[in-house]
């Protein structure tokens, strides 16, 4: 049952931090809810419908989750409404996961080495942008406007990638 | 998706949470701009699992960049930047002139760490160097809790935040018979980690083995993290507790050289098998 379990939350963990990521920016709490999530999935597999998607099952108490947290602490940090948030538990079960680990470290590897240190300064050191800013010594705006640049680009290199594959 | 929308869901997603009214509103309205945040989620969240792996934790992130602000705050990124962007197009030789010229400037007026870090980001990497050893000399001496200029595994663990445990063998293995680190052996073990987790520290293909899912399950597995799987972290992760002859016979085929442990080999030759794949 361990083994069933770990295999099923080892497949679907990655988009389960991107889920709760998604709704709580701060890293504290992000995690918090996640593990808080990990235990409640772990108490209620042997109720979980193996038919099911695990994936939306754990978005979906990741969700309740939140909501409740955000409930009993007004700032606990989620920056949107509830109906917001449930348009962005239905995209998560509907929108298609679509890129891949290796078709990603691909593209990373192919980044000139700069981009590549920014984005490592970013995910990596976890800084802020204002930090990034001061470190690389561009505007705070510049560092915003790059980051989000290389994550399209990413994401273009991912699937181009994996259409070429 | 215009470009206004790309700016909103840059800024949220890296860290202007306060800035969401106007994403919010597209996400309400705009089936394009929802589908690019979740893209955009799924991205970020990837990215932080692939370049987090191997470095240290939020917490010691957050001290690195106070001792970065500390020093920026005594020799303003101005005072730095500027030259450099003045004398971006002169050939090397005048760079290098101008550059040592700023050096005694800079001399006189700011203490000698400030002074290596801009020598430094002026390109003169020996000088980074020294201000990096004085940087992690600072990290050194605030996480030697006793003081007493040697740094045990509990220390070492608290300067990341208690996410140690990952690299406990690479300690061991730098600290030597007296299980604490000298500040040399902490500057190496440093280095180590920090070069890709270990290109030299790590058997060949170790990182990747790390990311791999077999790679997760077999940390799962070895509960702890001595790199082997025993009979009992073996057992545990089926039924728990009590007598399970079927899962013993697994676990003795599984043991090829029979030492009473899975090493990685014969454990991704057990979950090839469970698989129907081919063994290695």
């Amino acid at each position: 049952m361990h083994e069933e379990f770990l295999e099923n939350f080892l497949e679907h963990q990655r988009d389960l931090r991107a889920f709760i990521g998604s709704l709580v920016r701060e890293p504290a709490a992000r995690e918090d809810v996640f593990q808080e999530v990990a235990l409640i999935l772990w108490r209620e597999w042997e109720r979980f419908d193996r038919t099911k998607s695990f994936g939306a099952w754990a978005r979906g108490i990741a969700a309740n989750k939140i909501l409740h947290r955000q409930r009993a602490d007004r700032r606990f940090p989620v920056a949107f409404e509830p109906e917001t948030m449930e348009r962005i538990l239905e995209a998560f079960d509907s929108v298609e996961h679509d890129f891949q680990v290796q078709a990603l470290r691909h593209c990373m590897d192919e980044l000139p080495a700069p981009s590549r240190e920014l984005l490592e300064l970013r995910y990596q050191d976890d800084l802020r942008c204002e930090a990034i800013a001061e470190q690389t010594e561009r505007s705070v705006d510049a560092v915003y406007q790059t980051l989000s640049r290389l994550r399209r680009l990413l994401r273009d290199c991912v699937k181009r990638t994996i259409a070429e594959a | 998706m215009d470009s206004d929308y790309q700016r909103q869901l840059g800024k949220y997603f890296d860290g202007k949470t306060s800035e969401a009214t106007e994403l919010e509103e597209a996400l309400r309205s705009d089936a394009g701009a929802l589908e690019e945040f979740v893209a955009t989620a799924r991205l970020a969240s990837a990215l932080e699992d692939e370049l987090q792996l191997a470095c240290s934790s939020a917490q010691t992130a957050a001290w690195l960049e106070s001792l970065v602000e500390e020093a920026e705050n005594k020799a303003p990124a101005n005072v730095i930047a500027a030259p450099r962007r003045a004398w971006a197009g002169l050939p090397g030789w005048a760079w290098g002139i101008a550059a040592s010229v700023v050096a005694v400037m800079m001399l006189a007026a700011a203490d000698a760490p400030v002074l290596d870090h801009a020598l430094g980001l002026l390109g003169f990497e020996k000088y980074e160097q020294r201000y990096r050893d004085r940087q992690e000399l600072k990290i050194f001496d605030r996480y030697d809790r006793d003081g007493n200029g040697a740094m045990s595994f509990e220390e070492f663990d608290g300067l990341y935040g208690g996410r140690a445990v990952r690299f406990q063998s690479m300690f061991q293995k730098h600290s030597g018979n007296d299980e604490e680190l000298s500040m040399s052996e902490f500057q190496a073990l440093r280095a180590a980690i920090r070069n890709g987790a270990g290109s030299g520290e790590r058997p060949p293909g170790k990182l990747q083995f790390e990311r791999s899912r077999a790679g997760k399950m077999f940390a799962a597995y070895d509960e702890n993290g001595d790199g082997k799987v025993t009979r009992a972290e073996y057992l545990q992760m089926f039924e728990g507790p009590g007598q399970h002859p079927a899962r013993e016979r697994q676990f003795n085929e599984s043991d090829q050289n029979g030492d009473d442990v899975l090493d990685r080999d014969e454990f991704v030759n057990w979950l090839n098998r469970k698989s129907g794949g081919k063994e290695k």
